[in-house]
């Protein structure tokens, strides 16, 4: 396992949304993931998303920091953090993922998630 | 063209939401850090932020349920501490809320290995709840549809359930057949033969046989519509706790099964059966085969020994008399054995006890098990017919459930639930439940007997796990020395008494120089029908998490 | 100067009955009729299997059987392995190698056997009518009559261009049967080309490796197919096409009942195939998509249903399939349009190749598929308006097959599909191969097509242009975040890469909701009940 935590900057998220509570999408299953999205964490700053990774699939930080800084180039993640428990999900998977969880939060609660 | 929305393609929390009313789902204990396993951590293993299962409350079609969803993706949905302790604290939630039924969206291949000792305990404590529940009278569906099917403990818990909904790619089971085809061979069980692989224990055959009671499409909708209408029917005739005279027919019709299809291998005889005319209920059959098949059915006779006309069991062997001598004290039991099955009664301080068992490391298959459950019924009887309450002290030796096709093929698991609902019938009856662990109880053959026991005491030579770590290494591909060097600070996984002893599983741990009748009497004594030991785990601090999860949970219900 | 034909026959007269000899006599037949030096075709590919004969070959005197070239399509079954590891065999000329690859790869570095090459299938079917012809040919048939006349039934496969070399060039053709009837419901060979027939103790081996499982196929594969459809399929208006076995190319033929025919597409695209009954087409058929499918073989359990579809499939008076693997290749090679299949890796010239370090696995059919067909002269719209692409203003016209690879951008365990140097040039050095193995070439490429969008290299100008095209759709691998993104930018306005939102897909809509069948199950629903899918494939 791997486990790391990277911050990106990122367009500040709709401040409307940032009343919402989690939203979860994915599985903790081979060639899968979940990604948790909560406002708030540790950065705090409304213009950085952090994300905090723990993969099954050693040696791929840089491919990591390619994915998940461009889902903060992409999108309004500023304010956010978000926690992806991985188990070696390509990077088409998790750039989906990603962007589903994303829109479930945005969504809020009520929409469910894939 | 229509879409079709899979119920076996669905994760957990698509199958959770699909079931019930639009926007009436609500997640006890949402997915977060705190809901990660630690065992999994120790081993640098990935973990999810639900532990693999989705507790929430609903309406379903306008009825309040409580609902558990297993995520079969991860991990195989497995049974860990925090897993089993969610579905522990939904289960205890339904006793004070009372909703209209409980679901379980059940897709589990059983215990997780990663933490066995913590997960078979949780299943223990999760069948003695669905046994409460349904004691209530609140109904509770299992609905099999998951690529995991409902296997080991899971598969157990599964047949304990009111009703069982299952399409015809779930599979419902004991033993996985990759565990059979190692063990046994190829021969035994092709593993990779997938119709073989469905048609043992696949939904059409499992239909067939009766432990399902209705086969379903795999289709989201085709399940929401079965659970609702199985709901509405037991409103309508609420179905009560299984009484002493329903378990004599669930056992007459077990017998039946297994002298209907005495050797099968395979399906299609069952199949080509159950498109005949189903077999009258009251079938006359069923007390001589019982008969043949046990011709050595335990005594529960009175003080003098057997009743007449009943063949009376071999006297124990020489090894099997010592021992019991040192547990009761010379000439204070009547005990017999016939293979792995041991049974009689003995005396102790405050009168008799019942004694049934197991033996030489039996592997319980269903004629053992039909055997065990046999003897406790007889003991109901016998007691109820005389106004008295004996004891039941059920004796723990079990190298595990018989790995073999045709037991798999008749659905050991269920024979076994039908043995635990003997078992809890019996406390039901305010029998005191004691269990001793002899000498080995490993896995499925010791959950659905002495872990079933109000209070569990191992002696010395008790030897409890659910697989050795040469097996764990080999499954889980972790190296076997880095296992053995996190055993020593790990209960939750490791082999042995002491650890179940910490993690609440044991109550006591009887040691070689006690006075064994002395210490017999006492737990006797001490006996307590509520299940308590998750909070025992929690106080001896081998298990931090369960209790605290488990109240939670139910906390977030709102119960 | 090896003997003839009739002098060779006349050593098994005793042994024969007409043209039958018993099972327990064919090691002895063998011994007796090869000689020294002979080339020897067993007839197999990837699907069927004179497996029987193959043993019996291996269970030959090594003494009296040896210095054999084999000249054929596989050498996948562990007994073909076993005749060179004793040495009976000094030659070998072959086209795949399947699951004895990593064997095969030792014996070459060991020196224990010469390689002739390694062909396409066509190449070698050919090649059999000039400098190859077997003198001995071990063939597999269902039902044999009394005369010997051979009824293949719905796997005939290579052994019509086997029979055919061998019977007329003074060759000796035998054949093992899983039965000797009567009467045959169909003769696919005459008796008169056939000289030895035997029953075997078990019916050949017939692989099912047609039979792709929908439950397997990703939401990321879905998103790859609506791309193909919209941004090739229909871009070009593919009628005449072939596709490759992978998870891919199953997806797009579970799409066609659904999404192609929500964009309207049905009768425009995909109406004539050469290809396998693949058990995923059967939506599509029944949805009205498909005019004719002619195959190179058959597919276990469709039997049924092909039979049920005279109007679709090539079948013969008896109501089975006949395929052909000859006549296929050809068809897929000089007919089609488009190809489209998988592979491991692609370079950044786009050359690609399923060779992997310390296997030789060869090629099947697809370098003809994918390949450019230079001596094509009919046209179609398709073809000429990817001739027209790329090509200078005032050139000759001429029309272009389309060829395209579907990949994501990394395989499993996250090696990357795109790479600087294709570990076929590893391999060829290690077994002193002529060339490195290459499965399509980066000059008969036209598409490139992975989840990040689609790279139209047709349209390409020059070589850096396309090697921009190639790093644009390669995602988050190594060689794609090498790309130069002003170059990408520039590609993407004028059309030459097309992203899925340049094409009007959200990756998100990509559901295995479209797969018009999501399980084996379904698609014996879609067959009305008559696909019969083998064992491993059934989970009810």
């Amino acid at each position: 396992m791997e486990h790391f935590t990277l911050v990106f900057p990122s367009r500040p998220a709709p401040p409307q949304a940032l009343q919402a509570a989690a939203a979860l999408c994915g599985v903790v299953g081979s060639g899968n993931l979940e990604v948790l999205v909560e406002p708030g964490g540790a950065s705090a700053a409304q213009d950085c998303c952090q994300l905090e990774v723990h993969t099954a699939a050693e040696g791929f930080r840089e491919t990591w920091q390619a994915v998940l800084g461009e889902f903060c180039a992409l999108h309004a993640a500023g304010g956010l953090s978000l926690l992806l428990n991985d188990v070696g999900a390509t990077p088409a998977v998790v750039a989906l993922r990603l962007a589903q969880a994303y829109e479930a939060w945005l969504a809020g609660p009520a929409a469910g998630a894939p | 063209m229509s879409v079709r929305h899979s119920f076996l393609e669905a994760t957990a929390r698509q199958r959770a939401l699909a079931l019930l009313d639009p926007g009436s789902f609500r997640e006890a204990c949402p997915p977060q850090r705190a809901w990660q396993s630690p065992h999994l951590a120790l081993l640098d293993l990935p973990q999810a932020l639900d532990d693999g299962i989705v507790t929430a409350s609903g309406t379903l079609n306008g009825h309040v349920v409580l609902l558990a969803a297993q995520e079969g993706a991860f991990n195989g949905g497995s049974v860990g501490e925090i897993h089993g302790a969610k579905l522990l604290g939904l289960l205890q939630a339904a006793l004070s809320l009372r909703p209209a039924g409980v679901l379980l969206l059940i897709d589990s291949g059983g215990v997780r290995l990663h933490e066995a000792n913590a997960g078979i305990l949780a299943i223990s404590e999760v069948a003695r709840a669905v046994l409460a529940v349904r004691a209530a009278g609140i109904p509770v569906l299992a609905l099999l549809g998951g690529r995991c099917g409902a296997f080991g403990g899971m598969g157990i818990v599964s047949c304990l359930c009111d009703r069982v909904l299952m399409s015809e790619e779930a599979r419902l089971g004991l033993s996985g057949p990759e565990v059979i085809e190692t063990v046994k061979g190829r021969a035994e069980f092709d593993s990779h033969d997938r119709a073989l692989v469905w048609r043992v224990t696949g939904g059409k055959t499992r239909r067939a046989l009766g432990d399902a009671h209705r086969l379903v499409d795999d289709a989201m909708e085709a399940f929401r519509t079965a659970a609702g209408q199985e709901l509405e029917q037991l409103r309508a005739r609420p179905l009560q706790a299984p009484d002493l005279a329903a378990l004599e027919a669930q056992q007459r019709s077990w017998l039946a099964r297994h002298q209907d299809f005495a050797g099968a291998q395979d399906s299609p005889p069952i199949l080509a059966a159950r498109l005949r005319a189903p077999a009258p209920a009251d079938w006359d059959g069923a007390a001589a085969f019982e008969n043949a098949l046990l011709p050595l059915a335990p005594a529960p006779a009175d003080a003098a020994g057997v009743p007449a006309g009943q063949p009376p069991l071999q006297a124990l062997g020489a090894e099997d008399q010592a021992w019991a001598d040192h547990v009761f004290g010379c000439g204070r039991h009547r005990l017999a054995a016939a293979d792995g099955f041991l049974a009689g009664s003995a005396d102790v301080a405050h009168g008799r006890v019942w004694v049934i068992g197991t033996r030489g490391a039996a592997a319980i298959d269903a004629a053992l098990a039909l055997r065990l459950a046999r003897a406790v019924l007889d003991a109901i009887a016998h007691d109820r017919a005389s106004a008295a309450c004996s004891p039941l002290l059920l004796l723990a030796d079990t190298q595990g459930q018989a790995l073999s096709r045709h037991q798999e093929l008749l659905c050991l698991n269920g024979a076994l639930a039908h043995l635990a609902q003997c078992v809890d019938l019996a406390r039901r009856e305010r029998h005191p439940l004691l269990t001793l662990v002899r000498n080995q109880a490993v896995s499925g053959g010791f959950l659905s007997f002495g872990m079933l026991g109000d209070l569990i005491c191992a002696l010395p030579q008790a030897e409890i796990r659910v697989m050795d770590l040469r097996a764990m290494a080999r499954v889980t591909r972790i190296p076997l020395e880095r296992l053995q060097q996190l055993a020593l600070t790990a209960p939750a996984f490791a082999p042995g008494a002491a650890n179940f002893h910490s993690l609440g599983g044991v109550h006591q741990l009887w040691e070689a120089q006690q006075d064994w009748p002395v210490a017999l009497a006492q737990a006797l004594a001490g006996i307590d029908a509520d299940d308590r030991r998750a909070a025992l785990g929690q106080q001896r601090g081998g298990r931090k998490l369960a209790r605290q999860v488990a109240d939670q949970v139910r906390a977030a219900l709102g119960a | 100067m090896s003997a003839r034909r009739s002098e060779r026959l006349a050593r098994i007269a005793h042994l024969r009955q007409g043209r039958h000899v018993q099972p327990d006599a064919m090691v002895e037949v063998l011994e007796r009729l090869i000689e020294a030096g002979d080339r020897v075709c067993v007839e197999g590919n990837n699907q069927k299997q004179a497996d029987w004969l193959s043993e019996c070959l291996a269970h030959t005197d090594p003494q009296r059987v040896h210095g054999l070239h084999l000249v054929q399509s596989v050498l996948s079954l562990p007994e073909h392995l076993d005749i060179i590891e004793r040495g009976q065999v000094e030659r070998l000329d072959f086209s795949f190698s399947g699951p004895q690859a990593g064997r095969l790869a030792r014996l070459l570095e060991g020196g224990q056997i010469r390689l002739g090459a390694i062909h396409t299938y066509l190449e070698l079917f050919a090649r059999y009518f000039v400098d190859l012809t077997p003198r001995v040919a071990l063939v597999a048939a269902q039902l044999a009559d009394r005369e010997g006349n051979l009824y293949t039934g719905p796997n005939t496969e290579d052994t019509p261009a086997i029979v055919e070399a061998t019977a007329f060039r003074d060759g000796i053709v035998i054949a093992q049967v899983n039965a000797v009837v009567d009467r045959l419901p169909r003769i696919d060979i005459p008796a008169d080309w056939v000289h030895v027939v035997a029953p075997a103790p078990r019916p050949h081996h017939v692989e099912p490796l047609f039979t792709r499982d929908p439950a397997l196929i990703t939401e990321v594969q879905v998103l790859m197919a609506m791309i193909a459809i919209k941004g090739l399929y229909a871009e070009y208006g593919i009628r005449r096409l072939n596709h490759g076995i992978g998870f891919d190319t199953a997806a797009i033929e579970l799409l066609l009942p659904t999404y192609a025919e929500s964009l309207g597409l049905r009768g425009r695209i995909c109406t004539h195939w050469a290809l396998n009954p693949h058990p995923t087409l059967i939506p599509a058929i029944e949805a009205g998509f498909v005019e004719s499918v002619h195959c190179f073989g058959s597919e276990v359990g469709m039997e049924a249903y092909v039979a049920a579809r005279p109007d679709v499939f090539f079948l013969g008076g008896d109501g089975s399939l006949r395929s052909n693997r000859a006549f296929c290749q050809a068809a897929g090679h000089y007919a089609c349009d488009l190809f489209i299949g998988s592979t491991l890796q692609i370079d950044l010239a786009g050359n690609s190749s399923t060779a992997t370090r310390g296997r030789i696995t060869g090629f099947g059919g697809a370098p003809n598929m994918g390949a450019d067909a230079r001596g094509r002269r009919h046209a179609s719209a398709a073809w000429l308006r990817a001739g027209a692409e790329g090509r200078a203003p005032g050139a000759m016209p001429r029309g272009r097959k389309l060829v395209c690879q579907i990949v994501e951008t990394f395989r499993e365990h996250m090696q990357p599909t795109f790479v600087e140097r294709l570990d076929a040039w590893d391999l060829a050095e290690a077994a002193g191969l002529d060339l490195p193995p290459v499965m399509i070439y980066g000059e008969d490429l036209t598409h490139l097509i992975t989840e990040e969008g689609i790279a139209h290299l047709c349209r390409c100008t020059d070589d850096a242009e396309r090697e921009q095209a190639i790093r644009a759709v390669a995602g988050f691998t190594p060689v794609g975040l090498a790309r130069d993104a002003a170059a990408v930018a520039s590609l993407r306005e004028r059309g030459i890469v097309q992203r899925p939102e340049d094409l009007g897909i959200a990756p998100r809509d990509a559901t295995r909701d479209w797969l018009a069948a999501r399980s084996i199950k379904d698609l014996v629903r879609a067959s009305g009940g008559r696909y019969q899918p083998p064992p491993q494939f059934r989970n009810w």
